[in-house]
């Protein structure tokens, strides 16, 4: 229950001046926070604010509210008959025998019926076989959760609060790894008779389990056929609430792209010239590197035979008018883009941030190493050549920023050791330190369940990822 | 938590429950709705289904702690869905101008007031939805926390969005009333 206030109510002054914000945030701090305890004082402040009495006045004459509404009644009534049409009492007066036998029978029946006919049965078995499905990497990577109205990223796994939470916990359902099949499975096995679908496709299965009464009334979890990995789930509560929990996809660095070939499928330019693959992936890449995004913005670049999927999440109408441009003149290139609000008070500051920043990077400076291997680039003009290293140049810079950013976090808490040593290494070996560094971050700050990771752990690695970002940087550097 | 298992209600007392929250509420549901941007014949229909959906919730042995806060987040939920579904419908500032006055009304203060009026429904109309909306439930009289609770956003959003609306409205004021 909320309590009044104790601070004494503010002056008239102070509410005239934080009206029109000429209070420094220190000084609108504790009035604003009795405000939002005292109506007596909200009503003060909005009485002195003319905006809320001219929308007042104006709404009440230029929208005015309806003049007369249905009566309920009759549709609650109607919404009563409609529900007791459904439930169909079975009462009988058959022999107990006739009952059990047609019970008998219809054990051998599902006995006898083969794996997979019947949705329980095969739902059942789908989500054994994904609890048994390896899940590495699951540590590190992200989920992107959306409702009705809003969306937000957060780690794969984790204690931590985020705005949903709470309805989940009051619907029994382990929030702290919403996309494994064992969540779904608890809470599956918890529900009083659900109807059970299963809807099996080539590359996924579908298994959409909807409850007869609780708060969380369907769930609905996609699994990947391949390797049973789950791939997204989406939830429905009683009160219209609706969650989607997706693997968030490829950060900057991750592009889900085939493997390099040398030999590749060509379009024809609208100059007469064919541009290979390579070359067109080079110039997409050079267009999303110009977009200066922040580190870690999700971008996914994917091909599509001999075309170019780019998928570009919440960027700001100039950036998507920018990139549309730059993606415009590179032949066969479609460009998605969708909504994706970072909350970004919650996470933009922390170290777990930092670290995925690290991470993104890493495996950007990797995918570039594979994508573009000397063999590639010895077909590249010396233009294209030239971008590609400022853009390896670019990230590499960025990683050792990030990596600075972050070693000023945890030394606010710990003592980390100089990294004077030279080690010997690669983008691969980078992205492997960045992982394990991001996982112990991840599971130190953000509380993973059942960790046994350690500060000291975190430390060692972390002055290893430095001194392979450190030694890979200045190999980038010194590069032609 | 908002919903536990109960049943200690007969359905008669559930549906006069029902009836009297609706009437107590329908209009302030129905002015939300149309904040979000639904014309006034998809609005009202809105707000009945969420008074109806909240009736189901009640019959089948849920309780509803903040039943008000409820049937606005299931109403706001349920405007989200169908806005998602269709293409934006006629805005709360469209409904606003068919009932404007029409223009040649006379006299000049008549002018000077639908210009005012005008001003004003245009800085309306550059709020956005969300701004809107906490507009219009904190004229309600809703708490920010209840409009948190509703639009699902921290307390301290819905006193941004209300800081950014107020800001924008102000703009259509001649220099005389600015402070």
């Amino acid at each position: 229950m909320r309590t009044e206030a104790v601070m004494e109510h503010p002056t008239t002054e102070n509410l005239a001046a934080l009206l029109y914000e000429r209070l420094t945030a220190d000084q609108a701090e504790p009035i604003l926070k009795h405000l939002d305890e005292c109506a007596e004082c909200e009503g003060r402040l909005e009485q002195m604010e003319p905006a809320f009495g001219d929308y007042r006045q104006f709404r009440e004459t230029a929208a005015p509210v309806p003049v007369a509404w249905p009566d309920l009644a009759p549709r609650m009534r109607r919404l009563d008959s409609e529900r007791r049409a459904q439930v169909i009492p079975i009462r009988s007066n058959r022999p107990a025998w006739i009952g059990m036998t047609a019970a008998a029978a219809l054990v051998v029946v599902l006995l006898l019926w083969p794996a997979g006919k019947g949705s329980e049965a095969r739902a059942e078995v789908l989500l054994a076989q994904a609890r048994k499905a390896p899940r590495a990497g699951t540590a590190h990577k992200r989920l992107q959760v959306r409702t009705a109205t809003r969306s937000f990223v957060r780690p794969a796994i984790t204690k931590g609060d985020d705005p949903v939470r709470a309805e989940f916990e009051a619907a029994h359902y382990d929030w702290n790894d919403p996309l494994s099949a064992s969540a779904y499975s608890d809470w599956k096995d918890r529900l009083n008779k659900p109807s059970v679908k299963v809807t099996e496709e080539k590359q996924r299965a579908v298994i959409d389990t909807v409850a007869t009464q609780g708060l969380l009334i369907e769930g609905v979890l996609t699994i990947a056929s391949a390797d049973m990995s789950v791939m997204s789930a989406k939830f429905r509560f009683a009160d219209e609430e609706w969650v989607e929990v997706t693997a968030v996809p490829d950060l900057i660095g991750e592009a889900s792209l085939p493997a390099p070939a040398i030999v590749r499928p060509a379009v024809q330019a609208d100059n007469g010239h064919e541009i290979p693959l390579p070359v067109r992936e080079l110039r997409v890449w050079s267009a999303i590197d110009g977009l200066n995004l922040a580190s870690g913005t999700p971008i996914s670049v994917e091909a599509d035979g001999s075309r170019i999927v780019v998928t570009a999440y919440s960027l700001n109408p100039a950036q998507d008018e920018e990139l549309r441009a730059s993606l415009a003149r590179i032949p066969n290139v479609r460009l998605r883009t969708e909504s994706l609000t970072q909350d970004v008070n919650d996470t933009r500051e922390s170290a777990i941030t930092m670290s995925e920043a690290i991470l993104a990077g890493a495996h950007f400076l990797k995918k570039l190493d594979e994508r573009f291997s000397d063999e590639v680039v010895s077909s590249f003009d010396v233009a294209d050549r030239s971008d590609l290293a400022t853009m390896r140049k670019k990230h590499a810079a960025q990683l050792k920023r990030d990596v600075e950013a972050l070693r000023f976090e945890l030394a606010k808490t710990h003592s980390i050791p100089g990294s004077a040593a030279n080690v010997s290494a690669s983008s691969e070996a980078l992205v492997a330190s960045a992982e394990v560094v991001d996982r112990l971050v991840t599971s130190l700050y953000a509380g993973t369940a059942g960790s046994v990771a350690g500060w000291p752990q975190l430390i060692e690695e972390f002055s290893r990822l430095e001194r392979i970002s450190q030694t890979y940087v200045r190999s980038v550097e010194s590069s032609q | 938590m908002t919903v536990i298992a109960t049943n200690v209600e007969s359905r008669d007392e559930i549906q006069l429950r029902v009836a009297d929250l609706y009437e107590a509420n329908r209009d302030g549901v129905y002015r939300a709705l149309l904040a979000t941007g639904l014309d006034s014949g998809k609005a009202q229909e809105m707000t009945q289904e969420a008074f109806l959906r909240f009736y189901v919730v009640l019959r089948d042995g849920g309780v509803v702690e903040h039943a008000r806060a409820w049937v606005y987040r299931v109403a706001h939920n349920l405007a989200v869905d169908s806005m998602a579904r269709h293409a934006r419908e006629t805005g709360i500032s469209d409904a606003i101008a068919d009932t404007l006055p029409s223009k040649g009304e006379g006299a000049e203060k008549d002018v000077i007031e639908k210009e005012r009026r005008e001003r004003f429904q245009a800085a309306l109309a550059r709020l956005s939805t969300q701004q809107r909306i906490c507009l219009e439930l904190r004229v309600q009289g809703l708490r920010y926390h209840e409009i948190a609770d509703v639009l699902q956003i921290r307390s301290s959003t819905v006193g941004e969005f209300l800081r950014r609306a107020i800001r924008q409205l102000r703009k259509s004021y001649p220099c005389e009333r600015k402070p």
